[in-house]
């Protein structure tokens, strides 16, 4: 009984560092962070907008996203991207007939550990790359406590 | 009476105007017409201009860049004429004077701008 109790205090704090880190970097850190060991995925929202402020289509002017992973959150022009996904994907429909069209908006963290260390904190940024080529500036980079 | 034809002598300029706020302008900007193609002065005649773009280096499949009139330039932003970024289109103006169309003027070839998405936001695990 005790033990069962120990357990649900341990998962109420780690959703409840979940939830403020995903409430977004207020204050005055420039990074989010995580309890380790719990994440495993990298959730974004798409561009609205181009750097211009002009609306941007993500359906229609998105070619992918490229996934930076560096030892600290200072990250440059000369970085190379770890991993990429596209910007749409098409997923099967309800009744299984068609595909429809979906924003990416998810990626599996567990695509990025066999190129890093455990144990080592890493941070990550994400920039979107139009279909013309040209690539977003690096988003708010999020630290993670790689583990495993 | 014969009417006499218009000499288009254009030097085009294309300036952007950046604003501070949302959508770029771009303006396309010609010389005024002073003259018929016999040399001969327009005068005070009322010289109307009507400005096209094509993506067509033989200036064919023109679409029209606003409406005729009297201005040396014309401002346009690149997302309301849907023209193509990245690619190259050409642009060209006639002139008309009294009901008479001057010939096009020899194409201003422009690169469409390309411009960057915004990054993402509410980057977050999950």
């Amino acid at each position: 009984m005790n033990r069962s109790l120990v357990h649900a205090l341990v998962f109420l704090f780690l959703a409840g560092g979940i939830l403020l880190s995903g409430c977004g970097g207020g204050g005055e850190s420039t990074t989010a962070s995580i309890p380790p060991g719990v994440a495993s995925a990298l959730a974004w929202d798409a561009p609205q907008t181009y750097e211009d402020n002009t609306p941007l289509d993500p359906y229609r002017d998105l070619d992918c996203y490229e996934f930076y992973v560096r030892n600290d959150p200072n990250f440059t022009e000369n970085d190379l991207p770890l991993a990429q996904v596209a910007a749409v994907e098409d997923i099967l429909s309800p009744d299984g007939k068609t595909y429809l069209k979906n924003l990416t908006s998810l990626f599996n963290l567990a695509n990025l550990t066999p190129f890093l260390n455990p144990g080592a904190r890493y941070y990550i940024s994400i920039r979107a790359v139009g279909v013309d080529g040209l690539k977003s500036g690096f988003s708010q980079p999020v630290s993670w406590d790689h583990t495993s | 009476m014969r009417r006499k034809a218009i000499s288009m002598m254009f030097v085009f300029l294309l300036a952007i105007l950046a604003t501070a706020i949302a959508a770029q302008a771009e303006t396309l900007a010609w010389n005024a017409v002073t003259t018929y193609t016999d040399g001969t002065s327009v005068g005070t005649a009322t010289v109307n201009y009507q400005a096209y773009w094509t993506t067509n280096s033989n200036l064919t499949g023109l679409t029209a860049l606003g409406t005729s009139g009297t201005a040396l330039t014309r401002t346009f932003n690149v997302d309301t004429e849907v023209m193509p970024r990245g690619s190259i289109i050409y642009f060209t103006v006639k002139a008309t004077v009294n009901g008479t169309d001057s010939a096009l003027a020899t194409a201003l070839n422009w690169n469409v701008p390309t411009k960057a998405p915004s990054a993402p936001t509410n980057v977050r695990m999950n």
